[in-house]
């Protein structure tokens, strides 16, 4: 095995500007997703920045006096009318709505220009704002009306935007969340005025504390970094399994492999070889990303000796899946008529266990029945139990995928010896 | 030309297998993947006294009465353990008229998920302590609920035009780069047969007969881009007439932008070849390229989701990028032809430049 070791180390020296490729093309993906990441998944509030556009057509002392003044004239009780007088005190919606707009923890990201209508919708055409909100004419007063005596219409804000980029959508769920506690404060509290309650005022009701995040015992986060970085380099490992069947198609064409049967070796010895020289290449390219990627991002700050072996381990137990791929996909290259074919399957199926087992998209766009089919691959069985390795995981709950991904090693190898050409089969 | 286009189509006509597994995978995995629109993120829930009560099986209710979410109940070790295993973003437990929500992963679902609990919470603890007060408090509630159902504030969207704003299909966005995606694996197979023939010495007696070179690659170009648009129109058609999907109404400038879009893959299929001497090499580089591209293009994220201008430079040079921006202003905004000259031209562009220096490297390997 030895000598067929040292020849397909040389083959793939002979191909070093693509394995130089293979080598620094994942660490180039690493290093572009940790720009994008930084400013996508972590901190997601702090790099959004929106620029609106306010148009204020309302005049709200004016629309609160208006109010008050036809209150009197309605058919009801004195005590009413001081409460419900009150109450709109307190509701001033476009007022409410700038104080909200104005506020400390939304300065950060929303900036805010006053203008009149004609410019605002000018800037929007020039994509100076991404959107433009629109308090109308005697809103105060419609929504008094509508607010607290339940007449008229309701009263519309009117949001104008010509795209749903993810800026429109965060003032949208502002605006609507903002108006939507306006609405239930309402409610609430001409309920309970009807009901006889104790007096609700609109502005200070109190927030519940409830909710939270909590961590799991003795469980530590993982970043979005680690969890990309880990990705990228099991999937590149994998691809390491497709390259060396592929690099067999040419010992297959030039009859590289008929010659050895010839000089009297066991064809068994060119397979093992084929798959010991995946092994050390899978963990060779593993070890120099991870490796590389520690001290460029310091991917694992802090961790134990324990940690990087338990690590080692779980990315050997995947290199030896790798190299049992690697086998099978050379014994289905030599069984079969069409060497093309052959790789065309490894080739799809490569990219189908990078999918499904979560190295290639974001795992939470794949419907539920991938994302657990995703467990069955070797290497979203490895990503899983690193994930777990990092959240600090005992030995013993590891266990059963270790076992498993041994046993798909055994049952891999197994069914690669008996697809393998025997003598006399070819 | 024909010559070119009848060998190709005799070779696949002898072994149909290869391009047919291709095209037949690619489409069922843009089906599966793709067509997965409009569900609900499922949140896994769990009570922290191990049962769930009655009570909280109504802040269930409560939780399930929004669109985004769907949370089911689940054992609490099942729950943990799917969530260690990096399969879910995030779990709920739920405490007596309180929750906590566990997560080991920083996403933006976790984000998302957080904000509409919090609310559902809040406005119920709120109606609550408010129902306090009073004497009969089903007919509070009822009072405030008939109010809620038509809440007297409203936010009206509009596009500037005074038209309806149209919200983002985040789906038909996923659909529309599964396609694209997988669409680029067909064509450069298809294009791969380039170096099989340089390697097999079919390309030297190519040059030897009468054809000139412009008629050889025009001939590989086209029969691969062929396939290629084959595939995208026979998933469209699927979406379409199968699974209902609107793909809007402007099927001439669809054509157009997949036409183009193929060409440009084509071409950038070539430069890939032009680079690789073995169909081995292109192989290995081929796979490894390919899936970076939907990422920096934003394929799986929301429109302006990413803001780092490396990364957004990088996206220019990417044909995927201009595809899509190109399919989803078509389909979801109507737009015209005057809307995407700027992405057609940009990759036609990307297209001109990858076919011309990849011919050229390919020429000079040659002599």
């Amino acid at each position: 095995m030895n000598v067929f070791f040292k020849k397909d180390f040389l083959v793939y020296w002979r191909d070093r500007k693509e394995m130089l490729i293979a080598f620094i093309l994942p660490l180039v993906l690493v290093v572009i997703l940790g720009f994008a990441l930084s400013g996508w998944v972590e901190n997601s509030n702090e790099n959004i920045e929106i620029k609106a556009a306010l148009v204020m057509l309302d005049q709200s002392k004016e629309g609160l006096e208006r109010f008050q003044y036809k209150l009197n004239s309605l058919p009801l009780t004195a005590d009413e009318k001081t409460a419900i007088s009150k109450a709109a005190e307190a509701f001033i919606p476009g007022a409410m709505l700038l104080d909200m707009l104005n506020s400390d923890e939304t300065k950060g990201f929303l900036n805010i220009t006053q203008l009149d209508e004609e410019s605002a919708l000018k800037q929007l055409n020039e994509e100076k704002v991404d959107a433009i909100i629109l308090v109308p004419e005697g809103y105060t007063e419609a929504a008094l009306n509508s607010l607290l005596l339940r007449k008229g219409g309701e009263a519309e804000i009117t949001l104008t935007a010509d795209t749903d980029s993810l800026n429109v959508q965060v003032l949208q769920n502002m605006l609507d969340s903002f108006l939507s506690d306006v609405n239930n404060q309402a409610a609430l509290s001409s309920a309970s005025r009807s009901y006889g309650g104790a007096e609700i005022s609109g502005a200070e009701a109190s927030l519940p504390l409830v909710g939270g995040m909590e961590q799991m015992e003795g469980v530590e986060m993982i970043t979005s970094f680690q969890y990309f970085a880990l990705a990228i380099s099991i999937f590149f490992a994998l691809s390491v399994s497709t390259t060396t069947a592929s690099k067999s198609i040419t010992e297959k064409r030039e009859q590289v492999f008929m010659r050895i049967l010839l000089a009297g070796t066991h064809p068994l010895r060119y397979l093992a070889g084929k798959a010991a020289s995946t092994f050390c290449m899978s963990v060779l390219q593993l070890a120099v990303l991870l490796v590389i990627s520690h001290f460029i991002y310091d991917l694992f700050p802090g961790k134990s000796l324990e940690f990087w072996i338990g690590l080692s381990f779980i990315l050997i137990m995947l290199c030896l899946a790798i190299a049992a791929l690697a086998a099978l996909y050379t014994a289905m290259l030599f069984r079969m008529k069409d060497a093309d074919v052959a790789s065309g399957i490894s080739f799809l199926l490569l990219i189908v266990f990078g999918i499904i087992g979560g190295n290639l998209v974001p795992i939470y766009i794949l419907p539920d029945w991938a994302i657990s089919l995703g467990n069955v691959t070797p290497n979203g069985l490895a990503l899983s139990m690193l994930l777990q390795w990092i959240q600090g995981s005992s030995f013993d709950d590891l266990w059963q995928p270790v076992f498993y991904q041994a046993i798909f090693c055994v049952a891999i190898v197994g069914a690669s010896v008996w697809i393998f050409p025997r003598r006399g089969r070819l | 030309m024909t010559s070119i286009l009848l060998k190709q189509w005799m070779k696949e006509k002898r072994n149909p297998l290869v391009l047919l597994i291709f095209i037949i995978l690619s489409i069922a995995a843009t089906l599966m993947f793709g067509g997965d629109r409009g569900s609900k993120i499922e949140i896994e829930v769990f009570s922290a006294s191990g049962e769930i009560s009655d009570s909280e099986t109504e802040w269930l209710r409560l939780l399930n009465s929004g669109d985004t979410f769907a949370f089911t109940e689940q054992e609490e070790k099942a729950a943990k353990k799917k969530l260690r295993e990096g399969r879910a973003d995030l779990t709920l437990k739920l405490l007596p008229d309180d929750y906590r929500i566990i997560a080991v992963m920083e996403g933006p679902n976790v984000q998302l998920a957080e904000q509409y609990i919090y609310s559902v919470y809040k406005r119920e603890l709120q109606l609550r302590s408010a129902a306090e007060t009073v004497q009969d408090k089903l007919e509070f509630r009822e009072s405030v609920q008939s109010v809620l159902e038509q809440p007297p504030l409203k936010l009206k969207l509009q596009a500037s035009d005074g038209g309806a704003h149209v919200p983002y299909d985040m789906g038909l966005q996923l659909l529309f780069g599964f396609t694209l995606f997988f669409m680029m694996f067909t064509v450069g197979y298809k294009v791969n047969v380039i170096t099989g023939d340089k390697t097999s010495g079919i390309w030297n007696r190519l040059i030897l007969s009468p054809l000139s070179k412009t008629q050889i690659y025009l001939g590989h170009l086209i029969y691969s881009a062929l396939a290629g648009i084959l595939q995208i129109v026979v998933i469209f058609l699927v979406f379409h007439y199968g699974l209902n999907v609107k793909l809007g109404d402007q099927y001439g400038l669809l054509l157009l932008v997949i036409v183009c879009y193929t060409v440009t893959i084509v071409a950038f299929s070539i430069l890939m070849v032009g680079m690789m001497r073995t169909p081995e090499q292109f192989h290995m580089l081929f796979p490894a390229v390919i899936p970076i591209m939907p990422l920096i293009s934003g394929v799986y994220m929301p429109p302006g989701t990413i803001t780092s201008s490396i990364l957004l430079a990088i996206a220019e040079v990417i044909p995927l990028t201009h595809a899509m921006e190109a399919l989803t202003s078509i389909s979801m905004y109507g737009a015209g032809m005057s809307d995407i000259w700027l992405p057609i031209t940009k990759l036609l562009l990307i297209g001109v430049i990858c076919m011309g220096i990849g011919i050229n490297l390919m020429e000079r390997r040659n002599a």
